[in-house]
């Protein structure tokens, strides 16, 4: 008993040093402008979900952006353990006093996964009385999907389980589509319809769980997952600040690195073909590629619903190409200590200069993807002002501002 | 004949007041390789970052091909390939985008880099795992990416420091077989070991420090010679030189 109150104060005292380590970094956040940021972003969110509220179309698929919206947020199940490396040499012999420690990290996740979920749930549930005809009554609908989510988050703890990736990952693959599909029917069909069939994909999930091989206590899953949500942490945190350099979760994303090798084999391109990878292949990319989707679908929802006549969309998207600028300048910490940089046989500043390059070649692209659903929305001449403008504004920063600040940055972090 | 590595009373470590190496002096010419030897903290690898250029040395003369760093960085470091004792890889590149890399690093021409880069594949017995990411390769097959790396560009002369830690069997003699045609080809070695019986078969010159001081250097018989009458093997005389006269002064 004593032992087992142990592991879970030690859990408490992984928590606290967590916490502790990254208070400094939150003050830095705090700081620099991006909760000014998040609350613009919230307003604008509001107009436009007022807006929506007040002016719904009778084609609005209210159906399709419930499915959209709420599965993510049911299907989600983080679960920090706190666990590291080490813990395989010392905490694995007490494995079967791990459930007492695992316990807190089922409160300390489950519980605000439930709260985000109501919360997202009640900013839907006002659209959706009022575009279906005979909807779901919001109390049974905040049970079906509370009870998703707890079932979810099971599911998810018997994926950390498997043995095999290629097995979790099919899983996975089927949980979600099965959380769509029972979300749907609940949100569309009549609720002892929809009960049914749910019934029916509950037990098929459960049998197609039941046959791979499967760990009692996944040990390096949790290990890995608990480091990449460390460095998410970090990657957050180094738009603000320089932080401490957590190895990077590589991804192979083919779809994407063909551009860095389209890249010619040359002397003098050798750092752009470096960081050209590094920014495809590393969290930096997807969070890139995450931001630049968003964005473009915030800008699209924004010019359709002619938010503040089409100039909602050109804030918008003049504030995602700030934010895809800002991160992607991060990127001149990912290789700072190499030391392959004192032994390559290459000026300092073309290693400056393909950064820089890059930078705002990646900027450049990501801010095109998100202006062309504002382009394309812009259906008659006189729209076309706020397009063009957006044009001109994150044309004009990409190419002449954004250059001279990084140069600017790079100077200064030589004198360190 | 031109030397290729000029090392001349160099003194250096972390801090000026605190030293770690003491006025050493050394040569090695092209065609030569030259074992690098001492206990662990005798300065070995302090010795070589000074070389890299990754430190500053409080006195003295480093050259290579003739020039030092500060005259001409982009010769200097052309000149020369490093295998770190620990490989030093980028997570977010395959074995062959590493070696594409550093073809285009060291201006290896493109057709040039794609034969030497397939030849190399074969002979470390890496051709399976040309696209694996650095991160999914074990210790030894790092090594050997690190290693393929360097010889990809054939400078003239190669740093090397304990090469073969974590290299299996066959690893280790593609790399000593690899190493012996280099030297045959007129390259110049600099490795850095702690497998004496190794370096002994290879190494044409040996550099033995202790304490930051070179206590003796020269081939085999006269670093024997320098250790003192009876030394049978390198290791006789490694042992000598470094636990007789507590090495704080030089021996020869």
């Amino acid at each position: 008993m004593a032992m087992n109150r142990s592991l879970s104060l030690l859990w408490q005292q992984r928590a606290t040093a967590f916490r502790k380590e990254t208070i400094p970094y939150i003050r830095y956040m705090g700081q620099s402008g991006f909760p000014g940021f998040v609350s613009l972003l919230f307003i604008v969110g509001m107009i436009g979900y007022s807006h929506l509220l007040r002016n719904m179309p009778p084609s609005f698929p209210i159906i399709s952006v419930g499915v959209i919206v709420l599965t993510p947020m049911i299907c989600w199940s983080p679960f920090r353990t706190w666990l590291h490396p080490a813990d395989t040499v010392f905490l694995m012999p007490r494995e079967k006093e791990i459930g007492d420690y695992l316990a807190n990290s089922w409160r300390y996740n489950g519980i605000p996964g439930v709260i985000a979920l109501w919360a997202l749930l009640m900013l839907y549930v006002p659209l959706y009385v009022k575009a279906v005809d005979e909807p779901l009554a919001w109390p049974m609908l905040a049970v079906v999907v509370t009870v998703m989510k707890g079932l979810n988050a099971f599911g998810a703890w018997r994926e950390r389980q498997m043995a095999w990736p290629g097995a979790r990952r099919g899983i996975r693959l089927v949980r979600w589509a099965a959380a769509g599909l029972m979300l749907a029917a609940f949100l569309a069909a009549p609720l002892w319809n929809a009960a049914a069939f749910a019934l029916l994909l509950v037990i098929t999930c459960v049998v197609v769980i039941r046959l791979p091989q499967r760990h009692s206590v996944p040990w390096e899953r949790l290990i890995t997952e608990e480091e990449r949500t460390r460095r998410r942490y970090y990657r957050f945190f180094s738009a603000f600040i320089d932080v401490p350099v957590l190895p990077s979760r590589i991804a192979r994303r083919g779809y994407l690195s063909w551009i860095a090798n389209r890249i010619r084999y040359a002397h003098k391109n050798t750092y752009r073909y470096l960081f050209a990878f590094t920014l495809l292949r590393t969290e930096l990319g997807g969070i890139i590629m995450r931001l630049t989707m968003l964005g473009a679908l915030i800008v699209y929802l924004t010019s359709v619903g002619l938010l503040l006549s089409g100039w909602g969309a050109v804030a918008v998207h003049i504030l995602f190409v700030l934010i895809i600028a800002v991160q992607s300048s991060s990127l001149h910490q990912v290789h700072r200590h190499s030391v392959w940089r004192h032994i390559y046989p290459l000026p300092e500043q073309r290693h400056d200069g393909s950064l820089v390059r890059v930078v705002v070649t990646a900027s450049a692209i990501c801010g095109g993807i998100i202006w062309l659903p504002l382009a394309l929305t812009s259906g008659s001449p006189d729209q076309y002002a706020p397009a063009l403008t957006a044009l001109i504004v994150y044309l004009g920063y990409v190419f002449w501002m954004l250059p001279a600040r990084l140069r600017r940055k790079l100077t200064s972090g030589l004198e360190d | 004949m031109e030397s290729v590595l000029q090392v001349d009373q160099l003194t250096g470590g972390y801090s000026p007041r605190k030293p770690v190496l003491h006025g050493i002096s050394f040569t090695i010419r092209p065609g030569e390789m030259v074992g690098l030897i001492g206990l662990n903290g005798a300065g070995k690898s302090t010795t070589i970052k000074h070389i890299l250029g990754l430190m500053k040395q409080h006195k003295g003369d480093i050259r290579i091909n003739g020039v030092t760093l500060e005259e001409n960085p982009e010769r200097y470091r052309s000149a020369f390939a490093y295998v770190p004792e620990t490989p030093v890889l980028f997570d977010e590149l395959t074995v062959q985008d590493h070696m594409r890399l550093t073809g285009m690093a060291y201006g290896v021409e493109e057709q040039l880099y794609a034969k030497r880069s397939e030849r190399l594949l074969q002979e470390f017995h890496m051709n399976a795992k040309v696209n694996a990411f650095s991160g999914h390769l074990s210790k030894g097959m790092k090594q050997k990416v690190m290693i393929m790396n360097a010889l990809l560009p054939e400078p003239p002369l190669y740093i090397i420091d304990e090469p073969f830690l974590g290299l299996d069997p066959l690893g280790i003699r593609s790399l000593l077989e690899r190493l012996v045609k280099v030297k045959e080809s007129g390259a110049a070695i600099l490795m850095s070991s702690h497998i004496l019986a190794t370096v002994e078969a290879y190494c044409d010159r040996f550099l033995v420090l202790h304490r930051g001081r070179m206590v003796a250097q020269g081939t085999l018989d006269e670093v024997k010679g320098q250790a003192g009458a009876g030394a049978k093997t390198l290791e006789e005389a490694f042992y000598r030189l470094v636990t007789e006269g507590d090495g704080d002064e030089p021996v020869a």
